[in-house]
């Protein structure tokens, strides 16, 4: 790497930490009290270009790409189920997720699950299993921040990963205003546009679409069609629907993205920015995955697929823009790591000491317990990809096909199906998360040709569906978790433009003051 | 004839004439009117937090309100309270103690904290009790729906049209 380009990357984090800083002595208390209040009207496009620079992890800018580099188009078959998965989730979970959390009272997306299908099991396996699997996630996060610091400073691996971890940890601990208030919107620009900047790039280089598509044809013309280089996935419709599925439903058992459906805001706002968030993603999601079909021609001797977009990056851009884009990444790597540990940490304190091991913890106790978790989390990190990096791609289609496949019936069917129970709850996310990991290391996806996804997500849809409708009159659904989810879904001639601008938060005082008006009590 | 009773109440910033002309704008509904007001109980704390800032930690003040007939907690924008006499058939009770009304307050206010600040941190939270204070509703019916409107920000729920 030059030294124009580490002198533009240093400038990226000064001129985000001088916004931070203004913002800061600008704004005094007022300002951060406006923001802890949620006063502060960000709109539809902040919203959704904030999330996405937020939600858009190392496997984006490197297992998206190495797997365009390794199996041609096959990967837009990922791309797709990407680039709607976000609104797919809002509009089956979203609104009535936002408003059933809210009447229970739950903060956590593990202890909605606990309130809405009442059962200590269901938090203590929701709670570990998600502890365990995001931990992975946040390996390919630490995985991704080495490799990138490695290119982008030019010290060796080991250490550029420690300097990832490190400053994902002090990230993490120090928090403040500065990582949220101001860079999130102004990061996502940046990634937008330099990425952009790298696909144009790459095809000005090869003369176009269509003549790199030549290109690819002369190197070996598999790597255009549908089903993988040499054909390799040819036929499979259960691989094929696995990879669909993944980054579309598959985010509807995330409990760190469900999470953000309890703390959304009005469904009108939250529609227009899931709008903007398709728009963003029609451009941004199929980039990388392009960029690494286009780098079989750029660099054909290309040593770590992964690493396909900084190397394009890196060739062809130029040393300024370069610096800043990859500070960018690089910057969206952390933010992601923060996010996912956070959650982890969270749901440790949260969701499992305090609710198994302390009831009376304190909120110093609690802190102990996420940090020690962060730590230990970062210290095995680290060995990991140290000794044994996995691919990031491997690690992160892993964690989503165990998590997808445990949690989306048990999310899906908490807001529209009112038999869904906790025996059913608990047997799906148990079968579910068994499946797909068996599923992935067993062999069975060569010798049934069908992706984990898939498989874990039929076995736990089925297994809800059977066991709750078998379990009825043994474990009935309580009557307040039905009252509460007719008042979710609304039930009543209720126009829609008025649920969709109508107050989430009042959810829980219109049903209060409803049950008074029904009892003629008041 | 009704009694009434004195109760802390938010002072109104959208009046029941407010209330209607905002239902009606939604529902395009011009014969929709004032069916009743609601007085909704809340248990109200002042939150005192120590934030950390990129300028090292700042001290932060914080409203947050316990609802005190669901138990639910949420940070809110500060508002000016005053006494008035109110009808006991529109006052709701709520039956929670101000003791679980603290517990959830602080557990909110934390909660709220480390969410939006994106950080694993203690805020040593400090809650001043303001006692129980109330919020008006406005009922507003109109053709399509019945709207319950809040005079204090003016945020709205639709409420089923009839009686269950």
């Amino acid at each position: 790497m030059s030294g124009t380009v580490i002198f533009f990357l240093v400038l990226y984090y000064v001129i985000v930490l001088g916004i931070g800083y203004w913002a800061m002595r600008r704004g005094a208390g007022d300002d951060l009290e406006g923001y802890l209040l949620g006063g502060r009207d960000v709109g539809p496009m902040t919203t959704a270009l904030t999330l996405q620079s937020t939600s858009m992890s190392g496997y984006m800018f490197l297992g998206a790409g190495g797997l365009g580099f390794a199996q041609g188009y096959w990967a837009m078959w990922f791309a797709v189920g990407d680039i709607g998965g976000g609104v797919l989730n809002l509009s089956i979970i979203g609104r009535r997720m936002r408003k059933l959390s809210q009447m229970m009272g739950a903060l956590t997306s593990i202890e909605y699950l606990e309130k809405r299908y009442p059962s200590a099991a269901v938090r203590l396996f929701a709670g570990v299993l998600t502890v365990f699997l995001l931990g992975f996630y946040v390996l390919a996060q630490f995985i991704a921040g080495g490799k990138g610091m490695a290119l982008v400073t030019g010290i060796p691996y080991p250490a550029a990963l420690a300097i990832a971890v490190g400053i994902i940890l002090i990230y993490t601990f120090m928090g403040g205003y500065l990582a949220v208030a101001y860079t999130d919107f102004f990061q996502s620009i940046v990634m937008l546009v330099g990425v952009m900047w790298i696909v144009i790039a790459a095809l000005s280089e090869l003369g176009g679409l269509t003549a790199a598509n030549n290109a690819i044809s002369n190197v070996d013309p598999t790597l255009l069609s549908m089903w993988g280089r040499d054909l390799g996935f040819q036929g499979q419709w259960g691989v094929v629907a696995g990879a669909l599925l993944i980054f579309s439903v598959g985010y509807m058992g995330w409990p760190h993205v469900v999470t953000r459906h309890m703390a959304m805001q009005r469904p009108a706002t939250a529609r227009r920015a899931g709008l903007w968030a398709t728009l963003w993603n029609l451009f941004f999601v199929p980039a990388p995955y392009l960029v690494g079909i286009l780098a079989i021609l750029i660099l054909p001797g290309l040593d770590d697929p992964e690493m396909a977009i900084f190397r394009v990056a890196e060739k062809l851009l130029p040393a300024a823009v370069t610096g800043l884009v990859m500070a960018a990444i690089m910057a969206a790597i952390m933010s992601t790591a923060d996010s996912l540990l956070l959650q982890t940490g969270s749901i440790a304190s949260r969701d499992l000491y305090e609710r198994f091991i302390q009831p009376n913890a304190s909120e110093r106790q609690m802190v102990l317990v996420s940090r020690g978790l962060v730590l230990a989390i970062a210290i095995i990190g680290y060995l990991v990809a140290l000794v044994e990096p996995p691919s990031v791609f491997s690690i992160v289609i892993f964690a989503t096909s165990v998590l997808g496949s445990a949690f989306l019936p048990a999310y899906v069917c908490a807001v529209w199906w009112k038999k869904a129970n906790t025996p059913g709850a608990l047997t799906s996310m148990v079968t579910g998360a068994a499946v797909a990991f068996a599923w992935e290391y067993t062999g069975y996806v060569e010798s049934t040709q069908i992706a984990p996804m898939l498989a874990g997500v039929i076995s736990s849809t089925t297994t809800m569906v059977v066991v709750s409708l078998l379990t009825q009159k043994i474990a009935p659904v309580p009557a307040d978790i039905l009252e509460i989810m007719d008042e979710a879904a609304a039930i009543g001639p209720i126009p829609k433009r008025l649920l969709a601008t109508s107050d989430p938060t009042l959810a829980a005082e219109a049903a209060a003051v409803q049950a008074a008006i029904d009892s003629g009590a008041r | 004839m009704s009694e009434r009773e004195h109760v802390i109440i938010a002072r109104t910033s959208f009046s029941a004439t407010d209330a209607l002309c905002f239902a009606a704008s939604l529902t395009g509904d011009i014969e929709a009117k004032v069916e009743s007001d609601i007085i909704y109980p809340y248990y109200c704390f002042d939150a005192t937090c120590s934030v950390p800032t990129m300028v090292g930690r700042k001290k932060v003040s914080l409203l947050c309100l316990v609802d005190a007939i669901n138990g639910l907690g949420a940070t809110a924008d500060n508002f000016e309270l005053k006494s008035e006499a109110v009808d006991t058939k529109s006052l709701l009770r709520g039956d929670m103690g101000d003791t679980d009304a603290r517990e959830i307050a602080h557990r909110t206010v934390t909660h709220h904290l480390g969410r939006k600040l994106r950080t694993i941190t203690t805020f040593d939270v400090s809650l001043q009790a303001r006692g129980l204070v109330h919020k008006r509703f406005w009922i507003v019916q109109t053709s399509e729906a019945r709207v319950m409107v809040d005079s204090t920000t003016g945020g709205f729920h639709p409420l089923k049209l009839r009686a269950a």
